[in-house]
């Protein structure tokens, strides 16, 4: 059935072209007005969480599993020295490979000229790691300590002494020795976590007698490594804002 | 959009990779052309907010993009001439984190993106791993990536790279068309890809702009020093070896070489209507001499 048979009597005049064009227009401004100017932080970090590597996560969840299952089963064969040169270096293995996974996977320049920017993500993605760590190695340090009977405290300014300073090494290794590529980084990050746990095997009397000893000296320990971490996350920021860590370069 | 590049200089060491570079893009198609190492990344990457300029400035709209920040940025699309993508993303996975990094709602983004994936065509491979995809498959999710937020300038570093002859057609029928209203500025060594569709071409030469113009008005530079030629194969290896040869075509026994030379090659030469190609040639002698050398092979 044609329209003439319904509406005999309608005449549909043609549209004008101007009337399209700001028609058009209004469409756009509409849009423009609708779309968020700035991006939700909550927003940011949700992505961002989306978004991890899940090597990251499952990492974690056997370091708190290690940790319970020596807690449980092989309690009279453990101490919380050992196992917590177990338990961080297998939470701590994916940590600088993640941090660093745009230049390591060629997506810096992508993300960096988005809109978000590369430094809220790299800040995001820093406190999305950084928490779920810390969250996951004062577990680690509770399970320990309620289990071997060790104080809260000086286990957990070890266990983020050790974190700290395998992070930094990690970092500078990187840095230094211009490591572009995912699968590189994460054997350097075992590598230098290895090394670490062996450095620290050979001196177990006196890092026994740290973590039974005064507060002091781990709490100095602990400020020290939290320092040098923060240089080489300053470096590495520097360098990642002034284009100088690109594959190029 | 109006884009003011203000004496951008970008230093690493002594050596000036862009050196002070000045020019003022609205809308239309721009062509960056220059051979390697002339600078057009460096200073893609400036105009885009990753890399800080030793000197110099880009203005949007009079303001300083470092001040404008995210509201550029926001208005920008950017194809790096070389782009990775994390391990087991599918090609929705790297436009969605695209989009969500562009500030896209969620239900507004997968829209854009299937929209974007039909245009290259991947749909159909949407769902597939990105590692598995060919090199043209790559360089056409980058192509779509770079559009998704609608961008008013869209920068395309070296976009046609892996693409071949129905592809590198369709893509340039695309910018076209986003040239209308908007500032689309690709750079390319690759002049064909160039000739047709840029209104305006920058020529970069050791980090400076040497030629600013139209096809047209660039090419007149070159007047009366393009010769089509007809000589015996013997003489075409001379004139090769004397002159900057940009065609040479064998037929009936005899070779037509086409030279770009301010005197005539032979007796018998006859001008012709320059190109681009030959203009690029013209100034990039050095490179025209590997050219040459390649068309001798």
């Amino acid at each position: 059935m044609k329209n003439g048979n319904i509406f005999p009597d309608e005449y549909i005049p043609d549209v004008e072209p101007s009337q399209i064009e700001k028609t058009v227009l209004c469409g756009q401004r509409y849009i423009l007005e609708h779309r968020p100017k700035k991006t939700p932080l909550s927003r940011i970090f949700l992505d961002q969480i989306r978004y991890i590597s899940p090597s990251l996560w499952v990492l974690q969840l056997i370091g708190l599993f290690v940790t319970g299952y020596c807690c449980a089963f092989l309690q009279d064969v453990c101490d919380s020295l050992m196992l917590l040169l177990t338990a961080i270096p297998l939470i701590a293995i994916t940590n600088v490979p993640e941090l660093v996974k745009d230049v390591l996977c060629d997506m810096s320049e992508l993300e960096r000229s988005s809109k978000i920017g590369g430094g809220v993500i790299l800040t995001v993605r820093m406190t999305v790691v950084g928490v779920s760590d810390l969250t996951v190695i004062a577990i680690v340090a509770a399970i320990t300590s309620f289990s071997m009977g060790s104080g809260f405290l000086p286990l957990l300014l070890f266990a983020l002494s050790v974190y700290n300073i395998e992070n930094a090494v990690c970092l500078a290794a990187l840095r230094l020795f211009k490591i572009r590529e995912r699968n590189s980084a994460l054997l350097l990050s075992a590598t230098i976590l290895i090394l670490t746990d062996v450095l620290c095997s050979s001196v177990t009397k006196q890092l026994h007698e740290l973590l039974n000893g005064s507060l002091l000296p781990l709490i100095a320990v602990f400020i020290v490594s939290a320092a040098l971490l923060s240089v080489q996350m300053a470096v590495f920021c520097k360098k990642l804002l002034i284009g100088g860590l690109t594959n190029e370069n | 959009m109006k884009i003011e590049l203000n004496d951008l200089t970008k230093t690493y060491g002594e050596k000036n990779a862009v050196d002070d570079f000045s020019v003022t893009l609205g809308s239309g198609v721009y062509a960056l052309l220059g051979p390697n190492g002339s600078g057009k990344t460096t200073l893609m990457r400036m105009l885009c907010d990753v890399l800080r300029p030793s000197k110099g400035a880009v203005l949007a709209n009079g303001t300083d993009i470092s001040v404008l920040g995210e509201q550029y940025r926001d208005r920008l699309g950017y194809l790096p001439q070389h782009f990775g993508f994390y391990p087991n993303f599918s090609g929705m996975d790297f436009m969605m984190y695209l989009a969500a990094l562009k500030g896209l709602p969620k239900l507004k983004a997968r829209e854009r993106c299937e929209e974007l994936l039909t245009l290259v065509g991947l749909y159909d491979v949407r769902k597939k791993k990105i590692k598995t995809y060919s090199g043209g498959m790559k360089q056409r999710i980058g192509i779509a990536q770079a559009l998704i937020n609608d961008p008013e300038l869209l920068v395309l570093d070296e976009p046609t790279v892996g693409l071949d002859p129905k592809e590198r057609t369709k893509f340039r029928n695309i910018i076209s068309d986003l040239g209308e209203n908007k500032t689309v500025l690709l750079s390319t060594h690759i002049v064909s890809d160039i000739e047709y569709i840029a209104d305006d071409i920058l020529v970069m030469k050791n980090g400076r702009l040497v030629l600013h113009g139209s096809t047209d008005e660039i090419c007149r530079r070159i007047d009366g020093m393009v010769w089509d030629c007809v000589v015996y194969p013997k003489e075409a290896d001379e004139i090769s070896r004397k002159y900057v040869v940009s065609n040479i075509r064998h037929e009936d026994g005899m070779a037509r070489l086409r030279v770009v030379s301010e005197q005539r090659p032979c007796e018998n030469a006859q001008s012709a209507a320059p190109c681009l190609e030959d203009l690029y040639l013209y100034y990039f002698k050095e490179e025209a001499e590997e050219h040459a050398a390649e068309i001798r092979a």
